[in-house]
């Protein structure tokens, strides 16, 4: 009898139920709201299951030594998780990515590219921020480019200059890139006018094929002489537009733009989650990335807005400054939530393929950041 | 260390002003180059010199396949209310413009108004993102 209940002391002794503490709870609630965020009202549902399943996985206390955690070195999701260390997740990513992007509206009017560059305020004002509040240079940096609202562009970066952080700098990009549709409409309101909001924007020029093969190549070829840093993601974001475009390459497009980037997905996303396991997640920094998170995606948001009027104080043709917050690369979302907030003022105001031009620029201002903050970082 | 004092003694300063305007160049170059692909592009295809007639080929392009409009009985009313709107506006126009316009003189279900007339080929493209009036 002794023996059993022994036996069942060790066993007891060993399941979560003993070896739980409040911050695995905690998280707990925080993966099953990202998962209700996910399924129930729609926030960005392909990322939020992922990472809401993969924050339970990570937070079931488990025994120290059996190699079942994600931090152990010889555990299934160690290795799952090397592809987020290693920064080889992002690329791929940007890869399907670049084969799902249409950039004609970018081409047609590339002035509004400048959106895209004015919503990377909020990256840099939020490195300054960091760096205030007396987190080191390189955890600065990567916190600030939670700004880009690109999270594997986020992930790149603190792979590579701060691997301690990527879990919350990853949970607090994701989070604020499913809380688009929350975060920007108040501030989108709050610095335009009623006048302003009703703008429409011309009908814009055909884009020939010629064109949209050039740009991908010299896209690349300009940012990458400019920012080496940015080539990784760079240059798969361009190579998985000319697959696109090019149409004869339609097989690798199709399999970039669907199964690898799903398959990606999925991979980056449960191990995103696994890595926020409560006892090493919950600290003073992880707040305080959370909070500079919000901060910078507000201050990306109001920049791109506050350009779009300045560029109509001196330009003819005037723009509708919503636009502006499309800058932050969130794609598509934040075009989607441009549109909404249009339409809002007037349901003839079709503004959504009109932001998709500072919203994919928006994608390449936030990686030619990274590689420039990674750059000097080093 | 926090505050201004971090801030200066990491550099913050010089790296965030650098990286805006690197960030800023990297864009606005792009952005030059590509207003020149339509010319770079008139060039390569071997359109000769790269002035305002080459440039806007899909122009002469889509006169020149212009269709005649097909105006029946039940666009006739629309055709005489949009001509008039039209007529103000001048052309080339734009179709947000024109919607802006017939919904502000109250003319009903513009969005499907104009489709139809589209249909009809009263309303046909320029080729430059604008629109040209077909029905005479």
């Amino acid at each position: 009898m002794d023996d059993i209940l022994k036996l069942f002391a060790d066993f007891w002794s060993n399941t979560g139920f003993a070896l739980a503490d409040y911050r695995y709870i905690i998280m707990i609630a925080v993966g099953l709201t990202f998962i209700y965020l996910g399924i129930a009202k729609h926030y960005e549902p392909l990322l939020l299951v992922p990472i809401g399943f993969g924050i339970l996985m990570g937070n079931i206390p488990v025994f120290k030594g059996l190699g079942l955690a994600i931090y152990e070195n010889n555990s299934v999701l160690h290795y799952l998780y090397f592809g987020v260390t290693s920064g080889v997740y992002p690329p791929l990513i940007f890869l399907g990515i670049g084969a799902m992007t249409d950039f004609s509206t970018m081409l047609a009017r590339p002035t509004l590219m400048l959106l895209g560059a004015a919503a990377q305020m909020g990256v840099f004002l939020t490195f300054l921020g960091a760096l205030a509040l007396g987190f080191a240079p390189n955890d600065a940096a990567s916190i600030g480019i939670i700004g880009g609202a690109d999270g594997p562009t986020a992930i790149f970066l603190s792979a590579k200059l701060a691997p301690d952080l990527i879990g919350p700098i990853a949970i607090a990009a994701y989070s604020y890139m499913a809380l688009v549709p929350v975060i920007q409409p108040p501030i989108m309101r709050l610095l335009t006018s009623k006048e302003e909001r009703l703008i429409h924007m011309e009908e814009v020029r055909e884009v020939s094929k010629l064109e949209k093969i050039i740009f991908p190549i010299v896209g690349f070829l300009l940012c990458c002489f400019l920012a080496p840093a940015a080539l990784p993601l760079l240059g798969m974001l361009f190579f998985g537009n000319l697959l696109k475009e090019c149409v004869v390459a339609e097989r690798l497009a199709q399999t970039a733009r669907t199964a690898l980037i799903d398959i990606v997905t999925i991979l980056l996303g449960i191990t995103v989650g696994a890595s926020t396991q409560g006892d090493v997640f919950l600290t003073a920094s992880s707040v305080g990335i959370f909070i500079l998170g919000a901060a910078s995606f507000g201050v990306a948001t109001a920049s791109g807005v506050i350009f779009a009027k300045i560029i109509n104080l001196f330009s003819k043709v005037k723009i509708n400054p919503l636009l502006g917050a499309a800058g932050v690369s969130a794609v598509p979302d934040s075009a989607r939530v441009v549109q909404m907030v249009g339409q809002e003022e007037d349901p003839g105001n079709f503004l959504l393929m009109h932001a998709m031009a500072p919203n994919v620029s928006g994608v390449i201002g936030s990686a030619v950041a990274a590689g420039v903050l990674w750059s000097f970082m080093n | 260390m926090y505050g201004l004092e971090a801030i200066s003694h990491h550099n913050g300063w010089a790296i965030s002003i650098m990286g805006i305007l690197i960030v800023f160049t990297g864009l606005v170059t792009l952005s030059l180059l590509i207003r020149l692909f339509p010319k770079i592009i008139a060039l390569i295809e071997g359109n000769g010199q790269s002035t305002p007639q080459s440039m806007m080929p899909q122009k002469a392009q889509t006169q020149s396949q212009k269709q005649e409009p097909v105006i029946n009985s039940s666009i006739k009313e629309a055709v005489q209310q949009y001509q008039y709107l039209i007529s103000w506006m001048g052309e080339p126009f734009s179709l947000p413009r024109l919607v802006e316009l017939a919904e502000k003189r109250g003319l009903v279900r513009p969005h499907a108004t104009i489709s139809q007339l589209i249909h009809a080929s009263v309303i046909q493209p320029d080729g430059t993102g604008f629109f040209l009036w077909h029905a005479r």
